[in-house]
């Protein structure tokens, strides 16, 4: 039996989530405290493909990189076809995801105490040195959720995977591409197969990352309150 | 050492605008909740977004916007002790009070941050987290963090405001012998005006976003400069006057003409704090008024008496008194009226 | 704050009354039950016969007394898993004979009434003013890279490109550059922004787009012949008016607009 659906999943997951989680993270380490209406225009963008059906992304995507745009026949001519190749799922995984991870990341950054990163500033810190060490660390427990989210919703993302990178076994069929068109050729069983391994893959992970959680809160502690 | 400070800063509907300058001496930051203290702290570190002015801490301009020059709090060598204390909760303390000299060579801040921690009696601590330790080892632990850097200013934000009382004491007392040591600029923000006069030599007295008096403690305190400011300064018993000429004046509310020895002659308004009011043997004497006790209240080491002038109208009482506790042993068996006597010395003349 | 709470009723109000104009749905037999309307007939058909089928409704709505015709389109399996489940069909016109037969053997369809209403062509076609690809050789240049076709085991046009190329022993060379879409859609839509170098429909799929060009097609006897049966469902409400409907279907009329369109239609 074919068993590439899941090493293209567990590829395209993971990738996916670590890109997500990089680009997410800094950009709502860029975005905290700030305000006025450019901000919330670039929250906007930045949510859009949360608010558009998957298979809008999708295709957002393919008049982006495919070949008949400006874009993608740039790429094309460099020799690079996004569209139909392995990485496409992993853009598709990300964009889709990538609303996610930045307001779970926004969130747990802006819970973090003012006064801590006041405090480092007035120590000397930069504010990159601020975000590492004192942002960071201290908001882990909320972004260890988002990766959790966005892992979650990379492994079963379908519209948009579908339209970029395409229906090709054994290069980017993905667990929930081969689910659909075994539902489509009438294969129950074969749904039902790669149904339980999606559902498996998804709660080892969820597992895995809730304990490394656990370990890192040991080392966390909250501001004690004193009035 | 020269620090000046001219600040303006705003925060939604409410503006702050303080001026203040010392030469090394303490300068202690008192008003009531929401005067703006916290905010001018905040502008001398370079946390308030919204401040202009100008700040010179040694020559060196922390803040000018005429020139367009305001650093960012990472540069401006200003140390805080924040009323929270803001420990970081995921670093020991050794780590907290190291973490502003990243800079530094690693043997060279673990000499520092022994040292210190040696001095301020937290060696122990050192491998402690801050949810392990009590309040006012953290206040000591927030301390040293701002004092290992060598700042220029030292900012405390009511340093001993989270404390338990009875922890009050001992703790003071540490904090002025590491404050005699410092040989920066120090400014001390609180509400409570026994601290800021036990801890500091000079007062910005701020209500409202508004500097209403600086100057010298006695001077504050002695000649305070406006109504509010004497009662942001503890003064309790106040009467609308009336200036008389020949060092006179009529104390409109309390009914009786007094001799006082501060300019008068714009006199609107005379003051006297409640420890100032004594108690005469006899009637008849200069500034003596006869009163009835109305009712009184103690504290652990004082009793507060309200009286009711014999010459004002109204009901109710009309002066404050406060006497220590043996003295109230000898006054209570006396017979009404008693006698209060207001020294010329000690009543305040104020021109609103 | 007043504004506020009248705003919201009325918001309500809306909604709830947009909801109650769509009620009559819920109720199909009491709409069907309003009086002086002709009767319905509901034709499931495969999306290749989207164009064609809607064309020809054209004409048809012109005749008089005919009955109503509601079209929906999806692709040949669906519609045959939905129609098993009792969906309220009364034509059915699939894509391959594949589905048709399973629904016959179900005894679902209405005996004495499947009949093969028109044919189709595979072609090769490759996007518009491209020239790399003349012959099916010439897909196995290393400068097609891709190759669209619909998903041989859930679309039809998939299912006879794939039988096509085995029998031309050229499936194992090229398998490594094919990309199954969902539907012919799909697969023209690769091929007309040139993300796909070429792919595999049928010839009114071809005629379909103008973004594309049929570069050959595919050798008939190569691949069992493309035949669309059309049948009613045992099932229907309306036989008569379905039997009527598939009637014309066959009439000089409709093969006319079907040959327009590209399909072939059975000898008389």
């Amino acid at each position: 039996m074919d068993l590439s659906p899941i090493r293209i999943s567990l590829e395209t997951s993971v990738a996916a989530t670590t890109a997500v989680t990089l680009t997410g993270t800094l950009a709502a380490g860029w975005r905290i405290r700030r305000r006025g209406v450019f901000y919330e225009l670039v929250d906007g963008f930045f949510l859009l493909p949360l608010v558009l059906p998957p298979t809008v992304v999708g295709f957002v995507l393919l008049v982006m990189f495919g070949r008949a745009s400006v874009l993608g026949g740039m790429l094309y001519r460099l020799g690079a076809r996004l569209v139909f190749s392995w990485p496409a799922t992993v853009v598709a995984a990300a964009v889709t995801t990538f609303p996610l991870m930045y307001m779970t990341a926004r969130a747990a950054l802006e819970q973090v105490d003012a006064p801590l990163v006041e405090a480092a500033r007035t120590l000397g810190a930069s504010e990159g040195r601020v975000f590492r060490e004192i942002l960071l660390p201290l908001a882990w427990p909320g972004l260890a959720a988002g990766m959790v989210l966005t892992f979650a919703r990379a492994l079963g993302d379908f519209g948009a995977t579908l339209i970029l990178a395409g229906n090709i076994p054994g290069k980017t069929q993905t667990l929930p591409l081969a689910i659909f068109f075994a539902v489509e050729s009438g294969d129950t069983q074969e749904a039902v197969r790669w149904s339980l391994v999606t559902v498996a893959i998804s709660l080892a992970a969820l597992g895995a990352l809730n304990l490394w959680t656990r370990h890192r809160k040991g080392l966390t502690m909250r501001v004690v309150e004193q009035e | 050492m020269e620090f000046q400070a001219e600040i303006e800063a705003r925060r939604g509907a409410f503006t702050l605008a303080a001026r203040l300058e010392t030469r090394g001496e303490r300068v202690g930051i008192l008003g009531e909740s929401g005067a703006g203290k916290t905010m001018t702290l905040r502008a001398v570190a370079g946390l308030e977004r919204s401040a202009r002015g100008r700040i010179v801490v040694n020559g060196r301009a922390l803040l000018d916007s005429s020139r367009g020059v305001a650093l960012p709090a990472r540069e401006r060598r200003a140390g805080l002790v924040f009323q929270s204390y803001a420990l970081f909760p995921h670093r020991t303390v050794a780590e907290n009070v190291g973490f502003g000299l990243a800079h530094a060579r690693a043997t060279e801040r673990e000499a520092r941050v022994r040292d210190i921690l040696h001095r301020m009696h937290l060696e122990d601590l050192a491998g402690r987290y801050p949810r392990q330790l009590s309040g006012g080892q953290q206040q000591r632990v927030a301390l040293a963090r701002a004092l290992v850097t060598d700042p220029e200013i030292l900012l405390l934000d009511e340093p001993l405001s989270a404390l338990d009382f009875h922890l009050r004491g001992l703790v003071e007392k540490q904090l002025l012998d590491t404050l005699a040591e410092f040989g920066g600029v120090t400014l001390y923000v609180s509400h409570s005006l026994e601290e800021v006069y036990r801890l500091c030599d000079v007062i910005l007295v701020l209500a409202r976003g508004r500097a209403l008096a600086f100057g010298p403690k006695e001077e504050i305190f002695r000649h305070p400069p406006s109504l509010e400011a004497a009662r942001l300064t503890g003064c309790k018993n106040f009467s609308r006057a009336r200036a008389l000429g020949e060092g006179a004046v009529e104390a409109l509310d309390w009914g009786v003409r007094l001799r006082v020895v501060q300019p008068h002659s714009a006199a609107r308004h005379v003051a006297i704090r409640a420890n100032h009011v004594t108690f005469a043997d006899a009637p008849g004497g200069e500034n003596v008024l006869p009163c009835s006790l109305v009712e009184s209240t103690e504290t652990p080491f004082r009793r507060t008496l309200y009286l009711r002038l014999h010459t004002a109208v109204g009901e109710g009482w009309h002066l404050q008194a406060e006497v220590l506790k043996d003295r109230w042993e000898e006054l209570r068996g006396r017979p009404m009226p008693w006698h209060v006597r207001l020294d010329p010395e000690r009543v305040f003349v104020m021109a609103e | 704050m007043r504004n506020h709470r009248v705003h919201l009723f009325v918001s309500l109000a809306a909604v709830f009354l947009a909801r109650m104009a769509g009620l009559p749905g819920l109720f199909p037999i009491r709409a069907a039950a309003l009086p002086q309307r002709p009767p319905q007939v509901t034709v499931a058909a495969a999306i290749s016969m989207k164009d064609v089928l809607e064309a020809i409704s054209n004409l048809y709505g012109r005749r008089k007394g005919a009955p109503d015709v509601t079209l929906t389109f999806g692709a040949s399996g669906i519609l045959q898993e939905q129609i098993e489940q009792g969906a309220p069909v009364d034509v059915f016109i699939s894509a391959a004979p594949a589905q048709m037969n399973a629904l016959e053997k179900q005894d679902v369809l209405l005996e004495g009434t499947r009949r093969d209403i028109a044919g189709n062509r595979l072609v090769l076609v490759v996007p518009r003013g491209t020239t790399a690809v003349h012959t099916l050789d010439d897909l196995k240049k290393p400068e097609v890279r891709t190759i669209a076709m619909g998903e041989p085991r859930s679309v039809p046009a998939g299912q006879y490109a794939a039988e096509a190329l085995r029998n031309l022993g050229v499936f194992g060379a090229l398998e490594s550059k094919f990309v199954y879409a969902q539907d012919v859609r799909a697969v023209l839509t690769y091929v007309a922004g040139g993300d796909a170098d070429a792919g595999l429909v049928y010839e009114t799929d071809a005629r379909s787009s103008s973004k594309v060009t049929v570069a050959a097609a595919l050798p008939a006897s190569s691949y069992t012949p493309v035949v669309y049966p059309a049948a009613v469902v045992r099932s229907s409400q309306n036989p008569a008016a379905a039997k009527y409907y598939l009637e014309y279907l066959t009439s000089a009329e409709a093969r006319g607009i079907f040959e327009k369109y590209g399909f072939t239609t059975p000898a008389k």
